[in-house]
Formats: structure tokens, sequence, C-alpha cells
């Protein structure tokens, strides 16, 4: 499977190229560095919430309430500012907010069994209000303008949203690499009740995976504000959610769990920003670009859906196959004991 | 006479039946607050933030219980809202309709149900309205078209009628108010020979959204100088991507004026804008109602011309794009 999943995220980096080429080739714009920046800078949101949303998809969970706190935490930290308090602190509290979302999230699904659909959808709807509560649909201007650093400055000429999502980007994919919170993630989502057994502490899991998810929003909504340069209660309700989704799986997240690297969701955000950009670029009717955008997801979900129906086939083979092995062995079979 | 009615039947005439209430209204029309349902595509855009105040003050100087109902741009949720508003029986309804055609047969309902229908912003379709037994009393409006024209009107003076121009549109594809903007944009702006528009990207009404757009459309037309943003949303992302990009010396921006508290003045390569009232259009709407509620008879359409604002001049703060 772990070769299986190389080939995959190879194969989304070919047909990045393959789209980067077509474009290059219609438009001479597209290729340049001026608009290879853009499309990096406008990507950076969406690879933020990616990242919240590959962790919770490694679960076999999602996170519909991505796009909403990205507005919450943005209007909360212009609230802030406005307030008195400096922008680092506002813009580390507005973060905390999404943070605290996504753990009250984790722990109702845990405590509650409710599905992770209904609770963060629940969860989009409270952080889409708090805004609208607050301004009454009006935008907050920024109280101090150093906060603007954050989405409009740079770091040795690399714009600093760019840099903070190779910093969040190169941190997940080594949490999940390298740390006992990474696997009990990776085994949650394989099999739930295995890891249940083997001493994964489900809640701790499930409640950190939320609550990071929630941090990964909050930060995307405090640049996208940062980028605004004003607070709107409109801000990442757009496609942004869907655009996230749609990168994580495609990158070879699995919908099913268990299985996807934050390198693969990033080639994912890659070639999603690369196909939004371009055809704009090229000048395609903002009729058609939906379509476009669907064909490509129904492609990477298509193949995810094949993949983890394979892998439930190839779970089933080998339990059968210990199974008959133990039976011919003469050790006897317990049909109870057959996984889901 | 009220004496008389009084005494027949238990009937206590209400304040605004001795004023006289139009024949043949709803009954909640000479009740004591007569309630108006107020239907509103959204409360995201600031427009109808905007305008849900004026209804609101407008409603409580004119006697009315306004009775607000959000769409959240779903028309299915504007169908059920009409349903609602049959069943309680209003006295009249003030309808923002998400679109020309279904707002055309929510006022066919309405009028079947015998409750007055006034139009706002959405002009309906009088002949289907017509054959489907329907009736509107009064359509209130913007002139969406005279603003787009004023906007290109505006760009051809400040730039030179008869100057090379490659514009751009940061518009809202999907939104039949926004295109009659962009075709009136477009159809001036054209009379200078030497123009062209390039291609239209949706800003979804949203800043963050336009400003992505409206980079990558400049990014693939290094030689557009001027933008039409025919919303105010669309202003402030566009206004952004021109910073961004650090074209505010070549790229001309024209539109539906941001609202004055997201972009304070029209200065740099905002260079001007056409706005719109819409407290005033709830307010006077309205206003409207109750003329006709009491008797007097009102004009079919009142088309009110969109102020044109630019460099220099300060946009009001009730105005928006």
């Amino acid at each position: 499977m772990k070769i299986k999943n190389f080939i995959n995220e190879v194969r989304i980096l070919l047909v990045w190229a393959l789209i980067v080429a077509i474009f290059s080739f219609i438009s001479p714009n597209f290729f340049q560095p001026t608009n290879a920046i853009v499309l990096l800078l406008n990507g950076s949101i969406i690879a933020l919430i990616t990242l919240s949303q590959s962790f919770v998809l490694l679960t076999g969970g999602i996170d519909l309430s991505t796009g909403a706190v990205i507005s919450m935490t943005g209007i909360i930290a212009a609230s802030f500012m406005k307030s008195g308090l400096g922008w680092y602190l506002s813009a580390f509290l507005a973060t905390l907010f999404g943070a605290l979302l996504g753990t009250f999230n984790g722990l109702i699904i845990h405590y509650f069994g409710i599905p992770p659909f209904i609770v963060t959808f629940a969860a989009m709807g409270v952080a889409s209000s708090i805004p609208m509560i607050i301004t009454k649909a009006q935008s907050i201007s920024i109280a101090d303008q150093k906060f603007l650093w954050l989405g409009q400055g740079s770091i040795l000429g690399l714009p600093v949203p760019i840099a903070i999502v190779f910093l969040c980007a190169i941190l997940a994919a080594l949490v999940l690499k390298s740390t006992i919170f990474g696997t009990h993630i990776y085994a949650l989502g394989g099999n739930r009740q295995a890891a249940r057994l083997s001493g994964v502490n489900i809640m701790k899991t499930t409640v950190l995976v939320y609550a990071l998810s929630g941090f990964f929003a909050g930060l995307a909504g405090v640049v996208a504000t940062s980028r605004l340069g004003v607070a709107y209660p409109q801000t990442g309700t757009g496609d942004q959610l869907f655009y996230s989704i749609a990168s994580a799986v495609v990158g070879g997240v699995s919908l099913f769990g268990g299985i996807g690297k934050i390198r693969g969701a990033m080639t994912g955000v890659l070639l999603i920003a690369t196909i939004s950009n371009g055809m704009n670029v090229i000048a395609v009717s903002s009729y058609w670009q939906p379509l476009v955008i669907g064909i490509i997801i129904l492609a990477g979900v298509g193949f995810d859906g094949k993949r983890g129906a394979a892998l439930e086939k190839e779970k089933k083979t080998k339990f059968i196959t210990k199974l008959l092995k133990k039976n011919s062995d003469g050790h006897g079979a317990n049909p109870s004991n057959n996984p889901k | 006479m009220v004496a008389l009615v009084v005494g027949m039947g238990n009937f206590m005439p209400s304040a605004s039946q001795a004023a006289g209430i139009r024949a043949g209204l709803p009954a909640d029309c000479s009740s004591a607050k007569p309630k108006i349902g107020v239907i509103l595509p959204n409360l995201s855009n600031p427009y109808y933030v905007a305008m849900q105040k004026g209804i609101i003050a407008s409603a409580a100087t004119q006697g009315f219980q306004a009775v607000i109902s959000i769409a959240n741009d779903d028309v299915n949720q504007q169908q059920s809202q009409v349903d609602t508003f049959i069943q309680t029986k209003v006295c009249a309804v003030y309808l923002n309709a998400i679109g020309s055609a279904p707002g055309t047969q929510f006022a066919i309902s309405l009028t079947k149900a015998g409750i007055p229908v006034f139009a706002v912003n959405v002009f309906l379709d009088l002949d289907a309205l017509k054959a489907g037994g329907g009736a509107v009393v009064q359509q209130l409006g913007a002139d969406q078209a005279g603003g787009g024209s004023l906007s290109a009107t505006q760009a051809l003076k400040i730039l030179g009628k008869d100057s090379n121009m490659v514009a751009g549109i940061v518009g809202v594809p999907g939104n039949v108010t926004t295109n009659i903007r962009d075709a009136a944009f477009t159809k001036t702006l054209l009379t200078n020979k030497n123009a062209k528009v390039m291609q239209t990207v949706d800003s979804q009404v949203k800043p963050d959204v336009a400003q992505k757009v409206t980079a990558e459309m400049l990014l693939g037309n290094p030689k557009m100088n001027v933008i039409f943003a025919d919303t105010g949303p669309g202003v402030v992302g566009a206004l952004l991507a021109i910073k961004e990009l650090k074209k505010e010396k070549t790229v001309a921006l024209f539109g539906f004026c941001a609202s004055s508290a997201d972009v304070p003045r029209i200065a740099g390569a905002y260079k001007g804008c056409v706005g719109q009232e819409p407290k005033v259009y709830g307010a006077k709407t309205i206003e409207q109602i109750k003329l006709y509620i009491t008797g007097t008879d009102v004009p079919k359409q009142i088309l009110v011309l969109t102020p044109g604002y630019v460099a220099g001049q300060r946009v009001p703060s009730d105005v928006i794009g």
C-alpha cells in the first residue's frame, strides 16, 4: 500500500505538470514568476485548511466548519485589536478560538457518538453566525497596521503566508511521521477497533485531531484577514472548504481514513490552486470553472473510492486467509471475530 | 359611522380603518399594526443590511410591523417564506427576489392569496405575471443599467473617450442584476472604438475572492488598464489586487461604490464609482405601501438614479455599491 500511495502522489504531480504545460501553452502569461507567487499566495489559505482536513480525514472523520472558522477568527482578531490588544496577542487568541471550537467538536464527536459530519456542520453554523452577530454583517478595520505583515509581508523575499504554509506543512508531516500521536492517528483511521484494543487513547486522539483542525483553520482566518487588510464576516465562506477537502482527497488522503500523507495533500492543493488560477489567467468562463474542478474531484474521489473498496477487500481477504490457515492447522475459528 | 359599526356585531374599527383603508386588502391591513412581510436575499451583503435598517426604521414610523425573512440566496427558502406569509395573511409583501423568474411566480401566488406585492431591486416579468394572473403594485429599484453606463462614462471622461482601453469585469455572472450593470458598462465603454472588454471573473460578492480573481485576470492580461467591479465587495478586492501587483499607476478601477467604511476615499487606482442607497429604497418602499393601503394610488415603477462619485468627492456613508 505504501508503494501504491507513492505512485498516486507521483501521478498527481504528473497531472499537475501536464496542466501547467497546457496552461502555459495557451497563455504565455501563466508561466511567469509573478503568477507563481500569486498562485501560491492565493493557495495559502486553502493549504492551511487542507492541513486541517488532512488530520481529521486520516481518522476517518471530516470537518465542515473550517471555512466558517476562517471568518470567525478574522473577526475575533480584528475585534481584539480594536479593543486595544496588540496584534500578536490578538492573532494568537483568535487562532486559539479556532482550536477551542475544534476541541469542542472532538469532545462532542467522541462522548456523544454523533457523526463528525453532523457535529462539524452544526459548528459551521455557529462559526459563521458569530461574525455576523458581532459585526451585524459590517466589516472591521484593522486597528494595528503591524498585523498586516502576516498577510502582506515577506521574509527574505518569500511572502509570509507562503512561509507559514511551508512551516506548518513540515511540522504536520513530522507529527504524522515521527510521533506516537501520528501513529495513533493512522491507527484510528485504519481500524478503530484494533486501535482501541492496541491501547490507543481514542478520546485524546480524536479531540487533539479536531483541535489541530481548528487551529489551522483559525490561523488561516488570521492570515486571510491580514491579507485583506480588513476583517469581513464573509471571508472564507466561498469555495475554500470544498477545495480543501478536494485537495486532500485528490492528494491521496483517503475519505475512509488511515491513508495519506501531508506531502500528498499539499500536492493536491498545488493542483487545485493551479487549476483555479489558470482558468482565470486563460479566461475560461466562470460558468465552466465549477464543471472543470468538479470533474477533477470526481476523478480523485472515484479513485479513492476504488482504493477504499480495494483496501476493505484486502483486509477481509487477509482475515479470511488467516482464518482458513488456523482451521487447517486444527485450531478452529470463532465466527464472531469477523471484522467489519 | 364609527358608532354604528361598533353597535353591529362587536366590530371595533382600528385607527387605520377610521383613516380609510383601501378595499379588497387582507384583514391584517385594518389591524392596529399591520404586518408587512419582507423577503430579502441575504444579510451577508452590506447592501441588504443597509436596506433592512431602512425598512425597520420606516416601518416603525409608518405604524407597521416588519416581519423580515432572509433567504440566504436560496430560491427554495424564498418560496417557503412566501408560503408562510400567505398562511399568516400579512397585509402586504415587500419582495426582493433572488431572481426575476422565481420572483414572478412568488408574486402570482401572493396575488391569488389577495396580498399586494411591492417588488424591490429585482424587477418581475410583467408579461408572465399577467399571464399567470398575478400583479405587482409597484416596482422600485436603482437604475442598474444607468449605473453601469454611468461608470463607463466616468472611465471615458477620466481616461479619454478615444484612449486605448483594455477592460476586465469583476462581476457576479450568476446574478441578473449585476449582469445588467455589466452589459450597460460594456455597451457604453465600447462607444470608444479603441476599447475592448477581455473577460469577466466571478467575485462571488466576496472581497477575498475578488482579490484572487482580479489578480489572476490582471496576470492573464498584462495590458489591462481598466477594471469595472460591479459590487462594493468586488471593488474592495479588486483594489487590493491592483495594489498587490503594484499596478496602481497603470490600472484604473471603476465600479459600484465600496462602503466608505471599507474604502474611505476615492483615490489612487480607484477613480470613480456609482452608488446605491439601499436604506432609502427600503424606507421609500414602506412609505409607498402605507400610501397604497390608505387609498392613495402609487406609481407603477420608481427607478432611482444612481449617483456617481469621482476622486476628491466623499461617498456618503449610506451609499453602497
